[in-house]
C-alpha cells in the first residue's frame, strides 16, 4: 500500500530537522523570563500617540512593499550615524520582524548562491529559515576563547572550497561576541577577493560597550556584497510590533522586495509608523539604558566570576553567557525562570540571560549555586 | 510560458500600472483590491488600549489564545467549521502569509497544485517559491466562471497534490456551490488530494448566493487548509491580520513554517483584529450595504459601455470581458489609464487566458467611482469610434 499525501508530508515534516530548530521568542513570557538576547522596556507615550494618530487619520490601508518611506529613510540615516554608508532607503526592506529579515535574505541569496557557510553556534532561526528549501550549508567551527565566533580562517576556508555565501552574526546572538575590527577588515578582504557574500546579522549591535563596532558593511566596496539584517531600533520597546529591517545592495533588493510581497504584501502599517517614532530618538532613549544595562552587567559578571561560573567572552552589555551545571540550570527552570538553552544554538552547557536591571536573577543563581555546594 | 515569464506579467504588470496611476492628479483607481474605507474607529481605539496595555505581552508563533478563540467562535459561527483554538488555527500577517504558509505546508518541489484559472497571482508566485507545478484548469464566463468538478478530474496529473478553491474567487466573483464543493471534495478522496480552501470574501456575497467552506462538508475537514482574512471586508489591509484553520496535523506543519517564516505577528494588530471579530459589526455592515450599491452602479455603467461580464457573486469586483474591442488586456487597460486616468487591472495579469477581461473593483467612494466609469466610458465611446470601420 502506498503511503497517503498527508502521511508523507507529515513524515517529511518530523525529519526537517532544520526546520524544527526550537523558536526563541522576542518577548519574555513573565518576569522571571531572561530568554531574550536584550530586556524589553515599555514604549515612550510620544510613539503611541504619533501612531494612533497615524491611524486615525487613515494610514489603515496597503503601503509600499519595502515599507513606508520616511521609515526606510530613518533606517539608512541611522546606518549612516554608525558609520555605514551606501544603503540608500532604496536598499532598506522593511520587515515583518528580524526573522522574517533572516527569511528573505537568506532566501532570495541562496536561490542565487546554492551553499552557505555559517557558525555552528548560531541562532537556531537561522536552521529554521534554512529549512524550507534547504541550500548546501557549510558549518564553520567556532572558538570558544573569541565567545564562539568562527575563527577568520575557517571562513577563508569555506570560501576556498568555492562558498560564495556567508551568513554571521556580530555580535553573536548566543554570547554578544562581536568581530574586531581587524578580523571584519579581513573578512571584507576575503569577499573581494573570492567574489562572495554576506549576510551579516548585526541587530545587537546597538548594545555593544567598551569597544568600538565595526559593521562588515561600513567598509569600502562592501555594500555590494555585504546584506545588513537586525531589528528595526532595538531596546526601545519594539520586539511586540515585531519589525525588522534588511539594508542590502541594488542586486537583491529587488528579488528580496519581490518575495516579501508574496509573502506578506507589506509590513503592519502600526508597527512601521511606530518604529519610525521610536527611531527619532533611539540614540538618547538606547543611551540611557545602555548606561544602565552596562552596570549591571559588569557587577553581575564579577559576582559571577568570582563564584566560579564561567561567563563567556562578549561585547554586548544586553546578555550574559555562562555555564552552569544541567542540575543548577534546571533547578533554577523549575523555580520559574527561563533562559536561553545554548543546546538550541549548537553549544549545549550554556546558558543565556537578558541582563535586567532590577532583577534578581543573578543573586538567585548565586544562592542556587552555594546551596548546591554547601 | 515560464513561470518566471508569468510572474512578471502579473504582479510585476500591476505593480507598474499603479507606479503610473501615482502620476496622476485626479486618478481614479478601480483596480487595487484595497477597500476605500479607513478602519472603522473601534478598531483603531483598541489598537491603542493595545498599546498602552499588551505592547510587552508575549505572543507564541501561532498567536495569542484569545484572538484562536475568537477566530474559531467566528468560523464556527459564519463557516459551520469546528476548530480547537488550541491546535487548528495559526493567525498570520494577512491572508497573503496564510496562503503562503499553506502553499508551502502543502507543496514540495515537483508537486502540482491544481489551480482554477483565472486567480490571484501570489497562489503561481507561492508555488514557483515552493518549486511546485501550478496546474491551470479554465473555467468559463459562460458559465459564470465556474469550478466544475469534472473539468477537474481532467485536469488532475499524477503529481497533483492538492486542490485550491477560492470562493468567491479573485478576480472571477464567482462562487462555488455547496453541491459542487461536495464533489470537489469527493475527488479530493478518491485522488488522495489536500483542499487549499481560500474564503477571504466569504462575507462579501451578492444576490441569493451563499458561501460554503469545504472544510464544513463531509470529508474536508481532515484535508483542508483554509486561509481567511480581516482585510477587505473590515477595511484593515494595513493591519495585516488573517488565519489558517486546519487539522492539528497539518497544522503542526504550519505552525513550525510560521515560527520559520516570520515568528508571532504584531501583538498590536492581533489585538485589532480581535476588537473587529469581538466588537460591534455595524461598521462591517454598512460597509457591506456600500458594496452592494456600488456594485449595482458598475453594472449599470457597463451595460451602458455594451460589455458583457460574468455576474459577480461575491468579492468586490467585476471581472468584464473587453473581447469585442480587439485589444488585449493591458492595451485596453493602459489606454484607459493615459486618457481617461483610471485604473482598471488588465485580466491578463491574473492568467494568460484571460487576456480579454478587465478586473474592476467597487473600491471607492460613489462619487469617485460614477465619475471614474463616466470618463472610462467616454474613453471606450472614442476608442470605438476610433476602431469603427
Ligand atoms: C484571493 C485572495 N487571497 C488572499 C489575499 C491576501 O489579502 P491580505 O494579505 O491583504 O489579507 C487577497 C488579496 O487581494 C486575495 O484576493
Amino acid at each position: 500500500m502506498t503511503e497517503g499525501t498527508k502521511a508523507t508530508l507529515l513524515r517529511n515534516h518530523g525529519a526537517n530537522e532544520l526546520l524544527n530548530a526550537p523558536y526563541l521568542a522576542q518577548v519574555p513570557q513573565s518576569d522571571l523570563d531572561f530568554a531574550t538576547d536584550h530586556p524589553v522596556t515599555g514604549l515612550e507615550p510620544a510613539v503611541i500617540e504619533s501612531t494612533i494618530e497615524a491611524m486615525e487619520s487613515g494610514q489603515t490601508h496597503y503601503v509600499d512593499v519595502p515599507g513606508i518611506l520616511p521609515l526606510r529613510e530613518a533606517v539608512t540615516a541611522h546606518l549612516e550615524g554608525e558609520g555605514v554608508d551606501g544603503y540608500p532607503a532604496s536598499s532598506i526592506v522593511v520587515t515583518a520582524s528580524l526573522q522574517e529579515a533572516r527569511f528573505l535574505a537568506l532566501q532570495v541569496i541562496t536561490e542565487a548562491l546554492p551553499e552557505v557557510a555559517l557558525p555552528e553556534v548560531v541562532h537556531p532561526g537561522v536552521k529554521a529559515a534554512l529549512g524550507i528549501r534547504p541550500p548546501g550549508l557549510h558549518y564553520l567551527t567556532v572558538e570558544r576563547e573569541s565567545g564562539m565566533l568562527p575563527p577568520i580562517d575557517a571562513i577563508e576556508q569555506a570560501l576556498e572550497r568555492g562558498v560564495k555565501l556567508v551568513y554571521l552574526e556580530s555580535p553573536a546572538r548566543l554570547t554578544g561576541a562581536a568581530f574586531e575590527p581587524s578580523s571584519v577588515e579581513r573578512l571584507a578582504g576575503l569577499l573581494e577577493s573570492h567574489d562572495a557574500y554576506a549576510i551579516w546579522d548585526q541587530g545587537l549591535s546597538p548594545f555593544v560597550s567598551g569597544r568600538p563596532y565595526l559593521s562588515l558593511g561600513a567598509l569600502a566596496g562592501m555594500q555590494e556584497r555585504v546584506t545588513l539584517i537586525g531589528e528595526a531600533f532595538p531596546g526601545v520597546g519594539l520586539e511586540g510590533l515585531a519589525i525588522g529591517t534588511i539594508a542590502t545592495s541594488e542586486r537583491w533588493a529587488k528579488p528580496i522586495t519581490s518575495l516579501k510581497q508574496i509573502m506578506s504584501i507589506c509590513t503592519a502599517t502600526a508597527s512601521q509608523y511606530a518604529a519610525l517614532k521610536a527611531g527619532e530618538h533611539f540614540d538618547t532613549e538606547l543611551g540611557e539604558l545602555l548606561a544602565s544595562l552596562q552596570v549591571v552587567r559588569q557587577e553581575s559578571v564579577e559576582q559571577l566570576t568570582a563564584a566560579g561560573v564561567h561567563v563567556h567572552p562578549g561585547q554586548v552589555a544586553s546578555l550574559i553567557a555562562l555555564t552552569i551545571s544541567q542540575e543548577l540550570a534546571s533547578s533554577l527552570r523549575e523555580r520559574g525562570y527561563r533562559f536561553a538553552d545554548g543546546a538550541d544554538f549548537g553549544h549545549p552547557g550554556v546558558q543565556r540571560l537578558s541582563v535586567t536591571p532590577g532583577s534578581d536573577v543573578v543573586e538567585m543563581i548565586l544562592s542556587q549555586l552555594s546551596e548546591a555546594r554547601s | 510560458m515560464t513561470q518566471e515569464k508569468q510572474k512578471k506579467r502579473g504582479t510585476e504588470v500591476l505593480y507598474s500600472l499603479i507606479a503610473e496611476a501615482r502620476g496622476y492628479d485626479d486618478a481614479v483607481v478601480l483596480g487595487r483590491g484595497d477597500p476605500d474605507f479607513d478602519t472603522p474607529a473601534h478598531i483603531v481605539a483598541a489598537a491603542k488600549r493595545a498599546f498602552e496595555n499588551h505592547a510587552n505581552d508575549y505572543s507564541p508563533p501561532e498567536g495569542i489564545l484569545p484572538i484562536r478563540e475568537a477566530i474559531a467562535e467566528r468560523v464556527q459561527r459564519i463557516n459551520g467549521v469546528e476548530v480547537d483554538p488550541n491546535t487548528d488555527i495559526v493567525f498570520t500577517n494577512g491572508g497573503q502569509e496564510a496562503l503562503f504558509l499553506m502553499v508551502v505546508a502543502a507543496i514540495g518541489e515537483g508537486d502540482g497544485l491544481l489551480v482554477p484559472e483565472p486567480n490571484y497571482n501570489t497562489y503561481k508566485d507561492a508555488v514557483t517559491f515552493s518549486r511546485g507545478v501550478s496546474v491551470g484548469m479554465p473555467t468559463y464566463p459562460a458559465e459564470s466562471f465556474r469550478v466544475d468538478p469534472e473539468r477537474v478530474r481532467a485536469t488532475l496529473t499524477p503529481d497533483t497534490k492538492a486542490l485550491l478553491l477560492v470562493s468567491p474567487n479573485n478576480p472571477a466573483a464567482s462562487v462555488i456551490s455547496r453541491d459542487d464543493q461536495l464533489a470537489l471534495i469527493a475527488l479530493a478522496e478518491e485522488h488522495d488530494l489536500l483542499i487549499l480552501a481560500d474564503d477571504i470574501y466569504d462575507l462579501l456575497i451578492y444576490d441569493d448566493f451563499t458561501h460554503t467552506s469545504p472544510a464544513s462538508l463531509p470529508g474536508g475537514k481532515e484535508r483542508t487548509l483554509t486561509l481567511n482574512a480581516l482585510s477587505k471586508a473590515y477595511a484593515m489591509t494595513g493591519w495585516r491580520t488573517g488565519w489558517v484553520m486546519g487539522p492539528a496535523d497539518l497544522m503542526v506543519r504550519v505552525k513550525a513554517l510560521k515560527a520559520a517564516v516570520s515568528g508571532p505577528a504584531s501583538i498590536v494588530s492581533q489585538h485589532a483584529a480581535l476588537a473587529a471579530l469581538t466588537g460591534p459589526q455595524e461598521p462591517m455592515e454598512e460597509m457591506r450595504e456600500a458594496y452592494i450599491r456600488r456594485r449595482g452602479i458598475v453594472l449599470d455603467y457597463l451595460d451602458q459601455m455594451g460589455f458583457s461580464y460574468g455576474n459577480p457573486q461575491g468579492g468586490q469586483f467585476v471581472f468584464v470581458d473587453i473581447g469585442h474591442t480587439g485589444m488585449s488586456s493591458l492595451e485596453l487597460s493602459q489606454k484607459i489609464l493615459s486618457r481617461a486616468h483610471v485604473l482598471a487591472y488588465p485580466g491578463g495579469a491574473f492568467s494568460e487566458d484571460m487576456d480579454h477581461f478587465l478586473r474592476i473593483t467597487f473600491l471607492q467612494p460613489e462619487d469617485q467611482l460614477r465619475d471614474g466609469l463616466a470618463r472610462m466610458k467616454q474613453a471606450m465611446d472614442a476608442i470605438s469610434e476610433e476602431n469603427a470601420p
